[in-house]
């Protein structure tokens, strides 16, 4: 088989091990064989006819240092031109990264901002209705349905209800939805709260008011159109004891109670002596009906007139 | 050993100067280099052959990297080039292995 592998003039093939031939991919086989260049046996050849001959022949390294030191010029500019281009992903991320912290500060500037502005509308509001009995009345009622509706913050004893998804893996992929939260949990848990007697619930920190919307989207709980992970923490303030003892014969409560053993969900209750709620965005009033001109005892107007915010 | 040093020279004239090729050159370097890299290792098993000549030696590595950009360039030209570099680079890959495999063997058992 060594003798198939030598070139056709019989020139020896040095450092050539036995390799079996494929003899369907002649295309291999040459590849392997000619990695070493042909011409250096050549060379190689008329060098030893020419030392035979008699000629000197000194071997430079003068070429071979030349052709070393272009590799080494080239490897350099390959590699630096590539670690030039290779950031600009890196920059791009870092420019968006840059980006959404500015924004995100601005919001939070311009949330101040309102906040503050709010702050003085309803102070002039409220030193305005002051000047009148109606309007004390009047102020009165704003602020029990600022409360009510959840623009103020609440803070009191109260009642917190934590669910989280079962921690065990599921089987079947991620469309076995019995692991996970639903959004109709957390809505029943809510409203047994509700039901129970609290004045202000939230979820995960965001109060909810008549028109907060607890929704699912695909794997997270849209609360407020804000997307939410488990685990979510259900704060409600109002009475302990009733909530607890009305949460806790709840349906939902018993049937979590099963739940927590079948599925690997996880639910616990626990009470609290001073929660803090945090006050939602307040609602965009699109009723609104002028005050008749109020006077101080007489004249007051048969019906009372109240912002009706919708 | 001369040739060592001078590709270290050549290493670090090129990360010292910074020489920017040209923006048309620029996609055909990394396959130039493997090119080179390819005629270095044929040489470097020629000397332990002792079969080295160094007119062989750059002439394969002149046209080593001459022949491997015109074909990445002809098949940028002609839509296949991504194609072509991978059988440009599975071949010189394919000798670098097998020179290496024969230097490995000259070292650690001759």
């Amino acid at each position: 088989m060594l003798d198939r592998l030598v070139g056709k003039d019989r020139r020896p093939v040095p450092s050539q091990p036995p390799a079996p031939t494929l003899h369907s991919l002649p295309l291999l086989d040459n590849l392997l064989k000619d990695a070493l260049d042909p011409g250096y046996a050549d060379a190689a050849a008329r060098r030893r006819k020419q030392v035979a001959a008699g000629y000197p022949h000194h071997r430079s390294y003068v070429y071979a240092g030349l052709g070393l030191a272009a590799l080494g010029i080239l490897a350099a500019v390959a590699i630096g031109q590539q670690q030039a281009g290779a950031p600009d992903a890196a920059r791009a991320r870092t420019r968006l990264v840059n980006q959404i912290s500015v924004l995100t500060s601005n919001i939070d500037l311009f949330t101040k901002q309102l906040n503050s502005l709010r702050a003085q509308t309803a102070f002039a509001r409220d030193r305005e209705l002051a000047l009148s009995k109606t309007g004390t009345e009047l102020a009165a009622l704003v602020r029990s349905l600022e409360l009510d509706t959840g623009v103020t913050p609440m803070s009191g004893a109260g009642l917190t209800v934590r669910l989280s998804d079962s921690a065990k893996p599921i089987a079947g992929g991620s469309t076995r939805d019995e692991g996970r939260i639903q959004d109709r949990d957390v809505q029943d848990v809510v409203n047994a709260l509700w039901a129970g007697g609290a004045r202000g619930v939230s979820v995960n920190g965001i109060r909810l008011t008549a028109q907060t919307a607890i929704r699912t989207a695909g794997q997270a709980i849209l609360v407020d159109f804000r997307a939410q992970l488990s685990p979510y923490v259900v704060t409600a303030v109002g009475d302990p004891d009733q909530l607890q003892v009305s949460f806790n014969d709840s349906p939902v409560a018993r049937r979590f109670s099963t739940w927590t053993q079948l599925y690997g969900l996880g639910f616990s209750v626990s009470r609290s002596k001073s929660l803090n709620l945090a006050a939602a965005a307040p609602i965009a009033p699109r009723h609104a009906r002028r005050l008749a001109p109020v006077t101080s005892s007489t004249g007051a107007p048969s019906s009372p007139p109240s912002p009706s915010t919708k | 050993m001369i040739p060592g040093l001078a590709l270290v020279v050549g290493l670090v004239v090129g990360l010292i100067m910074h020489p920017t090729a040209p923006i048309w050159l620029q996609p055909y370097l990394p396959i130039a280099v493997v090119a080179a890299l390819d005629a270095v290792f044929g040489a470097v098993r020629a000397v332990l052959d002792d079969v080295f000549d160094d007119k062989v030696f750059v002439v394969s590595f002149v046209s080593n990297v001459l022949i491997a950009a015109l074909i990445v360039f002809l098949g940028d030209k002609l839509g296949v080039g991504a194609q072509l570099s991978t059988a440009v680079v599975v071949v010189l890959g394919i000798r670098i292995f097998s020179n290496a495999a024969a230097i490995r063997r000259k070292v650690f058992r001759a």
